[in-house]
């Protein structure tokens, strides 16, 4: 790395000394990241956001997701679906990775046999749905997938990283490996661990010339301290959403801007459908309909969210229900008739028990009374949780909040990411990233068999819902999939296995006089390939 | 030492007078100096603030009572925070929580440090080598770092925090009630009542816990102190209970919740530090001056 950045060192003199000459910014751009990324190799990045945007500034997918989260061409010129399960891919010619070697369907074909054989979590499921590859050529590959996949342009094509095969073919140990080489618009020139990461433009780059000489990327872990430091023009943009509270003072501020979009980073109340009382989904009606979420949105995000819907699904989601667009509401009155009629005891102080069939005796019943865990790290999750309790208190089920290490809260909820392995909890306030709302991946969620229902932290089996949500992978005609998705929305409002809260929306500054071409990828944010790119 | 002070303590419980002999430099260390009578001062306020702070808030320090971010007003004397609590009445509501796991914490501390120092100094030998070696190890771990690692293990709640600060805080007075119990192991009454049979059981609580009994006292102010100071510290790194009100949990929003971004921090941040600042500066002000009068040896140390 170090030689490396001693070549380019006349280069950035010689741009220092040339100035602005128009169309690509010559002053290194300086945008503040969270935390460190490792090698920003495929595997060594560490967050979906903003590590898996700044590796793939470095290495190219076959196709790349545009602003509104449809997957164009890329590193492939044309895709042809022969049927449900073979895909012909043409690659485009020219291509080259960053050491000069030529980019040919022979990277492609490693580069997923690689995924399937060193994994790594989000890589290697998609990877694994390509049963069989066929090169045909240097720049035709075909590819047969064991099962028909409505998301595979998406999940796989336009998320793999392409690896040079001449580097990794050797490489055992692929997180050992810390060459980044890519075919990327930007080459990894400097990375310090926990300092700072330097790329410069790829001046051979394929495709519409890079905007950005050269970008440093700062590791900033403390909020306060990114955007104070933005404040006093020692950076020029933060990954980081500005906090809801500071918003208005950062728009009145002339030499800052601010991007604004949706988010589809999800927050949400789960549960553990197979406890007692939460078995009963008239306890999770009342549970989802007791909650206050305009006042969420309101208290904590200061509305710069949206009010999540019972369906999952952000309303902006193409795939979205509009018939569950609302979440459901209960007063605290008709909460406490729900109750009742479902045959739970009300006492005197107004809390509910549990009759299990005994005389309506409330002194011996055992309480309605729930934990609700809350990572000690996440302030608006902490508050949430708080908040949450008094609704669920006025509606008669009792709830301790009890605050936790995120990393032990992860534990008890999706005991080592794997679901089959059970889980220790009652209730729990978690998060999804945006990717699974991104591509409605309502099967992970909700299937009952833990291989295919990776996400599903419920515990929830149904066999009809397994049903649908098998049916809405497996159907790629985009109308048929909405209709099993729309209803697969329905049946979750009214079982409640989930319960969104709300969905953060992403509000950004920046300085445009460092920098002003920044675009808003939908549900993400503004650190992506195409910000960089000149349009 | 000792004629002055263990003469007395010895025959303690048996006479009155001697009871009253007892009480009096108490009183007398609570307002010797100006100092002292300040720390009394401040103590006997926050104190106060801990008993009767829930009646006197203005609101309910948990409801939802206005919009987010407010200045001070005259409504809400210290603002609102980040979910629109009132701030004065968290404050009020937070000084029981900071001064019970502050006393907690160093009560729990010094028993455990007054009976390792008192067995240690009496018993000698390998006893005394083995609990020394052990204080002399959590003696020489850097405390905060120790702390935070004990927290971030335990989990956060209350109970924790004070389990936490009791085992980094008992090691300085096992060493200092130590010191102190060798010195009245060698006494020649003490020496007398092993002569006449007593045992080490006798010796330990008729002679050495009496007498030790005031530097524990000067010892457990201190701590207090120093564990109130530190369950902020350990709270506002996001270590304490922040579903509990305290100070410390006050801190924590005021600086996750943007109070140095929004320019809040005169009114969310300030009003609890002051409060930490002057609680500690309370006690340590009284240990000091109860040392100075109970051990009248460690005067001007």
């Amino acid at each position: 790395m170090n030689r490396s950045s001693l070549r380019f060192l006349p280069l950035l003199v010689a741009l220092l000394w040339i100035g602005s000459t128009g169309a690509q910014v010559d002053r290194p751009l300086r945008v503040a990241i969270t935390g460190d990324e490792g090698t920003l190799t495929p595997y060594t990045y560490v967050t979906g956001y903003p590590g898996y945007e700044l590796m793939t500034l470095i290495y190219d997918q076959l196709f790349l997701m545009d602003e509104e989260l449809v997957p164009r061409p890329w590193l492939a010129a044309g895709l042809e679906i022969v049927d449900d399960l073979t895909y012909v891919l043409t690659l485009r010619e020219g291509v080259r990775w960053h050491d000069g070697e030529p980019f040919t369907a022979d990277d492609v074909a490693f580069t997923i046999g690689y995924y399937q054989t060193h994994p790594l979590g989000r890589f290697t499921s998609s990877a694994n749905r390509v049963a069989d590859v066929r090169v045909d050529g240097e720049l035709g590959i075909s590819l047969t997938l064991d099962g028909p996949d409505a998301t595979f342009v998406e999940a796989a094509l336009a998320d793999l990283p392409m690896l040079p095969r001449h580097l990794w073919q050797d490489v055992d140990e692929p997180r050992a490996m810390a060459e980044a080489i890519g075919t990327g618009p930007y080459r990894l020139v400097e990375a310090r661990s926990e300092q700072f990461y330097r790329l410069e433009a790829n001046p051979d780059f394929w495709g519409p010339p890079p905007a950005v000489g050269t970008i440093i990327a700062p590791i900033v872990r403390d909020e306060t301290t990114t955007f104070q430091a933005l404040l006093a023009g020692e950076i020029d943009a933060a990954v980081r959403p500005v906090p809801a509270g500071s918003v208005a003072s950062f728009q009145a501020r002339p030499d800052l801007a601010i991007a604004q979009g949706s988010g589809f980073a999800t927050t949400l109340l789960i549960l553990d459908v197979t406890r007692p009382g939460l078995d009963d989904p008239a306890v999770r009606r009342v549970i989802a309909g007791a909650i206050d979420y305009g006042r969420l949105v309101d208290l904590l995000l200061l509305g710069f969210g949206t009010v999540g819907t019972p369906g999952f699904l952000h309303p902006d989601n193409p795939f979205a229900n509009p018939a569950t667009a609302e979440p459901p509401r209960l007063s605290p009155a008709e909460a406490r008739g729900v109750l009742r009629d479902a045959g739970y005891l009300e006492r005197a102080d107004g809390t509910f028990a549990f009759t299990d069939g005994a005389p309506e005796d409330a002194a011996g019943a055992a309480p309605l009374a729930f934990v609700l865990l809350a990572p000690a790290s996440n302030p608006t999750r902490l508050r949430a949780a708080e908040l949450i309790a008094q609704d669920l208190a006025a509606a008669g089920i009792a709830v301790t909040v009890r605050s936790m290490e995120v990393e032990a809260l992860t534990q008890r909820v999706w005991p080592d990411f794997d679901v089959s392995q059970g889980r220790d909890y009652e209730l729990a306030v978690f998060g999804w990233s945006a990717p699974v709302n991104a591509r409605a991946n309502l099967r992970g969620l909700l299937h009952g068999d833990p291989a295919k229902g990776t996400l599903n932290l419920a515990g929830y089996d149904d066999p009809e819902v397994n049903e649908l949500a098998d049916r809405a992978v497996a159907t790629i005609d985009a109308d048929d999939r909405r209709a099993v998705l729309w209803q697969l929305q329905e049946r979750m409002a009214r079982d409640v296995p989930l319960v969104p809260l709300f969905y953060q929306d992403g509000v950004y500054a920046y300085r445009p006089s460092a920098f002003d071409g920044w675009s808003y990828m939908a549900g993400q944010g503004i650190l992506h390939k195409r910000s960089f790119l000149r349009r | 030492m000792g004629t002055p002070l263990a003469a007395p303590l010895a025959g303690a419980g048996s006479d009155r007078a001697a009871v009253g002999a007892r009480q009096r430099p108490w009183l007398a260390a609570l307002f010797r100096t100006r100092t002292a009578a300040f720390g009394t001062f401040v103590l006997t306020v926050v104190v106060a603030t801990a008993l009767f702070g829930r009646a006197l808030a203005p609101y309910d320090p948990r409801e939802v009572v206005a919009r987010p971010y407010q200045p001070p007003s005259a409504q809400h004397w210290l603002g609102t925070n980040d979910i629109g609590q009132d701030i004065f009445s968290e404050l009020l509501w937070g000084t029981r929580a900071s001064l019970t796991v502050g006393l907690v914490a160093a009560l729990a501390a010094v028993l455990v440090g007054t009976a390792v120092g008192v067995v240690a100094g009496l018993a000698g030998g390998w006893v005394d080598a083995v609990l020394m070696r052990a204080t002399d190890v959590v003696l020489t771990l850097p405390f905060l770092p120790l702390a935070i690692v004990l927290a971030a293990f335990l989990g956060p709640s209350l109970g924790n925090t004070a389990l936490v600060l009791a085992l980094v805080i008992w090691a300085r007075p096992a060493r200092v009630v130590r010191s102190h119990a060798l010195g009245i192991a060698g006494h020649a009454y003490v020496e007398a009542a092993h002569a006449l049979g007593g045992g080490f059981g006798h010796v330990l609580r008729r002679h050495v816990v009496p007498a030790v009994l005031p530097l524990a006292l000067s010892q457990f102010i201190l701590a207090v102190s120093s564990a109130i100071l530190a369950e902020a510290s350990l709270a506002f790194l996001g270590l304490g209970d922040p579903i509990q009100k305290s100070w410390g949990s006050v801190l924590f929003y005021a600086q996750s919740r943007g109070a140095f971004l929004s320019g809040a921090w005169p009114w969310w941040v300030v009003p609890p530090g002051l409060l930490i600042a002057l609680t500690v500066l309370g006690f340590a002000l009284v240990g000091r001056s109860l040392e100075a009068v109970l051990l009248p040896r460690l005067r001007g140390r």
